[in-house]
């Protein structure tokens, strides 16, 4: 169980203290996966960061259920002038995992064939994605925190995601930041909608959307 | 925290640490095989206007000493310092990607980068010296231990004064034009070419207040027996002590005004 308890976060800029997250609470049972849902600068990428562990709460507590976490997934971890093999390795020797392994599972998951040898500078933007999610499929977290870049992705390789979700169900969830409604709904059980750094959170999709609908 | 504890994050940032190094090697070698020959072209280059310009001055210099060693000598240790500050300073550069990875620690990545600049300018130094001996003649070194001893306070000064530099960018971006200034006249006053001794009598008690005169007479003395520095120049307390209040400072400033450095990539 990943439980989140009165969570805060402020910044200092010019402008004097500004609080991003403002008592942020939410309980994940293993098995579900989490969708959120908010308009530009309402804390999802922090909470994502304060969640990864790159960034601490103010205040607050975070409970990950001793559940290996996830970089959050979509915003860089993979470097444009090195190729996808360079990349690959470093992540791999970054989290301790045989780079034989990591490297046989991006190579058939990705299906990026003979680009994974070139710079990622010249890999479209649904090749970079697919390599940063084979990536970190392969190195088989807990909890995926995914932030974004998920739809860049073509139908088949969202298709591919999807399935191997499914069969890791038992063994992994994710936590999602999209503005894509239907990745949300295609994904996640429970919904939470950010506003003005806090939270609500839904069991059901439809509610959601219409509370995200009028922000 | 438990021994065991301890032992697991030691191994766990050594092999970050080694992980970003070959990162580190990848992008800076990698591209560009340029990169490895301008490594050692650069440093030839400056020993070689500077032997021409002793041709033309006279000298400056202790006489009884090679002059292409005394040159190489002092000026590959001061690129190394040079780049060494210009790396750590521009740390946000090319870090955000790996930052966004939650095992790894801005302090691995500074590791990471020192370590790859020691090594690179070590080797050229040592590459540098074993051609000397068979080219030209063989050589003794007067002081092997106090030869790598200055080149480790000169390293961990320049990773120092490069954080410094990185906080102080990010304050005010117009400081980076003056620590380049800064460093080019280093370079003249610090006893990389022109030995204290040789320097104007009249001025030679002030420019001893320069930390980095002291490891390079320290540094030169090491090498050649034959040197003979001068004792208020040449006091490696001194030089240690500036050497350890850079790197306290700078550890200090980074670890505070973190989020700032990192905005000014």
């Amino acid at each position: 169980m990943i439980v989140i308890d009165q969570v805060h976060k402020s910044y200092r800029t010019y402008f004097g203290r500004k609080t991003v997250l403002d008592g942020i609470s939410f309980t994940l049972p293993p098995d579900r996966n989490l969708g959120i849902l908010g308009r530009n600068g309402a804390g999802k990428t922090t909470l994502m960061h304060i969640l990864s562990g790159l960034e601490f709460p103010d205040h607050g507590r975070i409970d990950r259920g001793g559940l290996r976490f996830s970089w959050p997934i979509g915003r860089g971890g993979i470097r444009s002038s090195l190729t996808g093999r360079d990349n690959l390795r470093f992540i791999s020797r970054v989290y301790g995992i045989d780079i034989a392994t990591v490297t046989r599972f991006v190579e058939d998951f990705s299906e990026l064939g003979a680009y994974l040898d070139m710079p990622v500078d010249t890999y479209s933007a649904g090749m970079r994605a697919r390599l940063a999610f084979s990536l970190s499929m392969a190195c088989e977290f807990d909890c995926y925190l995914i932030d974004e870049g998920f739809s860049a992705g073509d139908a088949r390789f969202t298709e591919r995601m999807n399935a191997l979700f499914e069969e890791r169900r038992s063994r992994s969830n994710m936590i999602v930041v999209s503005h894509d409604m239907n990745i949300i709904r295609r994904f996640c059980h429970q919904v939470g909608v950010m506003v003005d750094g806090k939270i609500v959170l839904f069991d059901s999709f439809d509610e959601a959307i219409a509370l995200y609908k009028t922000l | 925290m438990q021994a065991t504890e301890l032992r697991e994050s030691i191994t766990s940032m050594g092999r970050i640490v080694h992980a970003l190094l070959l990162r580190e090697i990848r992008v800076r070698f990698g591209q560009r095989r340029i990169g490895y020959a301008w490594a050692m072209i650069e440093p030839a280059l400056h020993v070689g206007v500077l032997y021409l310009l002793k041709l033309v001055v006279g000298a400056f210099t202790p006489a009884h000493i090679p002059l292409v060693l005394w040159l190489a000598s002092g000026i590959i240790p001061f690129l190394m310092f040079r780049n060494m500050v210009s790396r750590i300073a521009t740390i946000a550069k090319g870090s955000q990607d790996v930052l966004i990875l939650p095992p790894v620690q801005l302090s691995d990545i500074v590791i990471a980068r020192a370590l790859l600049e020691f090594l690179t300018s070590t080797l050229i130094f040592v590459l540098a010296l074993a051609l000397y001996t068979v080219l030209v003649a063989p050589l003794t070194i007067a002081n092997p231990l106090l030869v790598a001893g200055c080149l480790a306070l000169l390293a961990l000064s320049g990773i120092g004064l490069g954080m410094v530099e990185a906080v102080a960018t990010a304050f005010f971006p117009s400081t980076k034009p003056l620590v380049d200034g800064l460093l080019r006249v280093l370079y003249l006053i610090s006893g990389v070419i022109f030995a204290l001794p040789y320097l104007p009598p009249e001025y030679q008690a002030y420019l001893s207040w320069n930390p980095l005169l002291h490891l390079f007479e320290n540094l030169h003395a090491a090498l050649f027996a034959e040197y003979q520095p001068l004792a208020y120049g040449s006091s490696l307390t001194y030089a240690a002590i500036c050497c350890l209040l850079l790197v306290v400072s700078g550890m200090a400033l980074l670890n505070r005004y973190r989020t700032m450095v990192m905005a000014n990539a």
